[in-house]
């Protein structure tokens, strides 16, 4: 992993190299990330390329990224570490014999115990660990970008799990005790504020909210990403899917569905909108039906 | 100085209600370390990373930030290093006034008083920034306290000996002192009126925090009774039944896969000859409580009624099940209204069909036990909040103990103080046995002692 950054500047740059245009919050964010090693938490509506920011830091910092998905009901078990129980268990089976005869003339009950306890913990050793994404993080050879997605997602019981990690970046597990990184990974998590977080992971975390982007920072966007669309298109474009966020909607268009949408304009070669046009491609935008209802029926007062 | 200009932002934010922790305070120290102050765009975006961390938090922040450093850039940083000898500031008065040169006493001969004719603002402003720490203007309290800090500030500033400058140069007859005493006297005015708004500003941000804890003490404190007339009450009640409501919401959820069983492991193997083939997972089971709650609101405790219905709707997050009933002359289920109204309205509306007097509890738990007798099992929680003046009726506190056999537990709340419950018409102790405990609460803290308290029961496993 690269480990100095000299300016925000050249976060910044390198971002737009790779096609993530940001502001310079997003910039400072990540810099002072790397600089405090702290961990960051993302938060914003869904679509704003918050995921995106931590494939572009590990793209920058020339790291690998390892991700997490959280869900409903994600355990320590999945996240972290698991014993191959099922291999333990089949082991104990076919290892039957090796015991009885490990156990053949023991004098009496404690002299069994004690030939037993020589096996040492056979059972509870790297053999049978399952390594998990955090455990795969924290024992890399070199430093990573971890990405925790979508943490709202994960019960509050691992969210406090988390704590461990985020502030000492080590974990415990019982059976073999403390696994101290060996190089301090970049976390990045992201939450879609589908529940509050609670305040001693905010207090952990360096906070960074990113909104819908303003007009004319989507239409660099746009033009990174899809760079054959024609200026005229990427403005009349924006200030449409700017206009539409204004509405009260269920799902509002985020930065992700303009740039499917122009991909989508530009197949169809299109280079100026109309409403006819809007119409038709509509549902590339919007994914609701009430959505696309409401917005088709003031289609034309929308459109000027 | 960085850290005491963070630490003063700091109390400025939490003084908006943002909440800032000693680590977090910390880190914004290193941030500004790391940034320095040249860039303010930049250490606005980097410290609003350390210290804000919600999305209303951002907005509260950014204003805060520009209140705070708005002051002549950054006044506290430069404060101290930037003060130029008086000579130089001599030499510019001079050239500023080449006529007066040659003149005996052409200048003032106070410090204040040149700079005031320099008009040096900048200069001028990070004095009194300056003062105005000297005389700790951050312990402003109230708002009365304005203009004694005010004129300390003025004194740290040299006001004292400018003000025997222009008595002195009244008393000349010359008309160049004359003159210059005017100029004084108006750059003194201007001054004053600076000093003025420096405080008013400084006011608002360093009283705001202790203002808000008064306030928010005294809600809490405050008896019920007289509470309804405030606003902003319903906003500290949700405040209260969030921090519940996150205190004990992360109970109500389990993981669905936990540990492994191994007891069940081995009796599933079993049936393949002792070979584990499939695995079980521990289960936990989530409780489902089911609460009712029965509200006298005959106007001698509406109000104590108003707020408790306000807090457990609030908290339904954790408790999902709450069936409330109200009664004053007769009995009936509110539920309905909770579900379809804004909390407020909701409470209105049952205050507007059920308040009345003369109530009868006897009856009321009648009522309750014919509409609700089927719904009740081991899981229900019933809390009755009345101060069971019974107008001399019959009590039936066996209908009460009925009760507490079938549903889990009954709470009784009583807004009146311990030592008033079974003087005159009051039967509270008649229903005490059947209760699994009564508690008096006449103020929102003891509404939350209680609700606190139920929720740890109710979510306990």
């Amino acid at each position: 992993m690269k480990t100095r950054i000299q300016s925000v500047a050249e976060v910044r740059d390198s971002f737009a190299r790779q096609g993530y245009v940001c502001n310079d919050q997003i910039a400072m964010a990540v810099y002072l990330a790397a600089q405090l090693r702290k961990p960051v938490l993302v938060e914003g509506p869904p679509g704003v390329g918050k995921t995106e920011l931590a494939k572009a830091s590990a793209a920058f910092l020339e790291a690998p990224l390892i991700r997490l998905q959280c869900y409903e009901g994600l355990d320590e078990a999945r996240a972290l570490y698991e014993w191959k129980y099922g291999k333990q268990l089949l082991y104990t089976q076919l290892l039957r014999e090796q015991f009885a005869g490990k156990l053949d003339g023991a004098g009496g009950l404690e002299e069994a115990m004690s030939r037993l306890g020589d096996l040492g913990d056979a059972f509870y050793s790297e053999t049978f660990l399952e390594p998990r994404p955090l455990l795969q993080a924290l024992r890399a050879d070199e430093a990573t970008v971890l990405l925790i997605d979508e943490v709202d997602k994960a019960d509050q019981e691992f969210e406090a799990f988390l704590l461990e990690l985020l502030s000492d970046y080590q974990i415990s597990i019982p059976e073999l005790g403390t696994v101290q990184a060996q190089h301090e990974p970049l976390v990045f998590l992201t939450s879609n504020n589908s529940r509050e977080l609670s305040d001693a992971l905010k207090r952990r975390c360096l906070h960074l909210y990113i909104p819908y982007p303003d007009g004319a920072l989507e239409q660099q966007i746009i033009a990174a990403r899809v760079p054959e669309a024609p200026q005229a298109l990427r403005q009349q474009l924006v200030s449409f899917v700017q206009r539409l966020r204004t509405l009260d909607l269920k799902k509002q268009p985020a930065i992700s569905e303009s740039i499917d949408w122009a991909r989508a304009l530009l197949l169809l070669h299109v280079d100026s909108l109309d409403v006819a046009l809007v119409d038709s491609t509509l549902n590339l935008l919007l994914k609701h039906e009430e959505d696309i209802q409401r917005v088709r029926d003031d289609l034309p007062s929308l459109f000027k | 100085m960085s850290e005491q200009v963070i630490g003063r932002f700091v109390k400025v934010l939490r003084g908006a209600d943002v909440s800032v922790s000693p680590a977090e305070t910390l880190e914004a120290v290193q941030v500004t370390a790391l940034l320095g102050y040249q860039d303010r765009q930049a250490l606005k975006h980097g410290l609003s990373l350390v210290l804000a961390k919600s999305e209303q938090d951002k907005l509260v922040f950014e204003e805060c930030f520009e209140d705070f450093f708005r002051f002549d850039g950054m006044p506290a940083v430069t404060s101290q290093s930037a003060a130029p000898p008086a000579a130089s500031l001599m030499d510019r008065l001079r050239d500023m006034l080449p006529g007066q040169q040659g003149a005996a006493g052409a200048g003032s001969s106070s410090t204040l008083g040149q700079q005031l004719l320099a008009d040096d603002s900048a200069q001028l402003s990070r004095q009194m920034a300056q003062a105005a720490r000297q005389i700790g203007l951050d312990n402003i309290r109230v708002i009365t306290q304005k203009g004694l800090y005010g004129r300390r500030i003025m004194q740290a500033l040299g006001g004292e000996a400018l003000d025997r400058e222009i008595i002195e140069l009244d008393k000349s007859e010359r008309r160049h002192d004359q003159r210059l005493a005017a100029q004084l006297r108006s750059g003194r005015d201007r001054l004053r009126e600076a000093v003025r708004e420096y405080v008013a500003d400084q006011f608002l941000l360093q009283a705001r925090e202790q203002g808000r804890q008064l306030r928010e003490q005294m809600l809490r404190e405050a008896n019920l009774r007289t509470l309804a007339e405030f606003r902003d009450v319903r906003q500290q009640v949700e405040k209260m039944a969030r921090r519940l409501a996150r205190k004990h919401g992360r109970r109500q959820r389990r993981a669905r896969r936990g540990q492994l069983d191994g007891r069940r492991t081995t009796v599933m193997a079993l049936k393949h000859g002792g070979v584990p083939a499939s695995l079980v997972w521990r289960r936990r089971r989530i409780h489902k409580p089911k609460l009712m709650v029965i509200c006298d609101v005959s106007s001698s405790v509406s109000a104590a009624a108003r707020f408790l219905l306000m807090f457990l709707h609030a908290v339904n997050d954790v408790v999902p099940s709450v069936r409330s009933f109200a009664f004053a002359s007769r009995f009936g289920e509110v539920t309905s209204l909770f579900n379809t109204l804004s909390s407020d309205q909701a409470i209105d509306e049952v205050m507007e069909r059920y308040a009345g007097s003369g109530t009868d509890y006897g009856a009321m738990l009648r009522d309750f036990l014919d509409r609700c007798e089927g719904d009740m099992d081991q899981r229900t929680t019933v809390i009755i909040l009345g101060d069971a003046r019974n107008n001399e009726l019959p009590a039936e506190q066996q209908l009460l103990g009925h009760i507490s056999r079938r549903c889990r537990q009954v709470f009784w709340l009583n807004p009146e103080a311990r030592g008033r419950w079974g003087s005159g018409d009051s039967v509270m102790p008649l229903y005490q046995p059947y209760c699994r405990d009564s508690l008096s609460c006449s103020n929102l803290a003891g509404l939350e002692r209680f609700v606190d308290r139920l929720l740890r029961d109710l979510t306990r496993d």
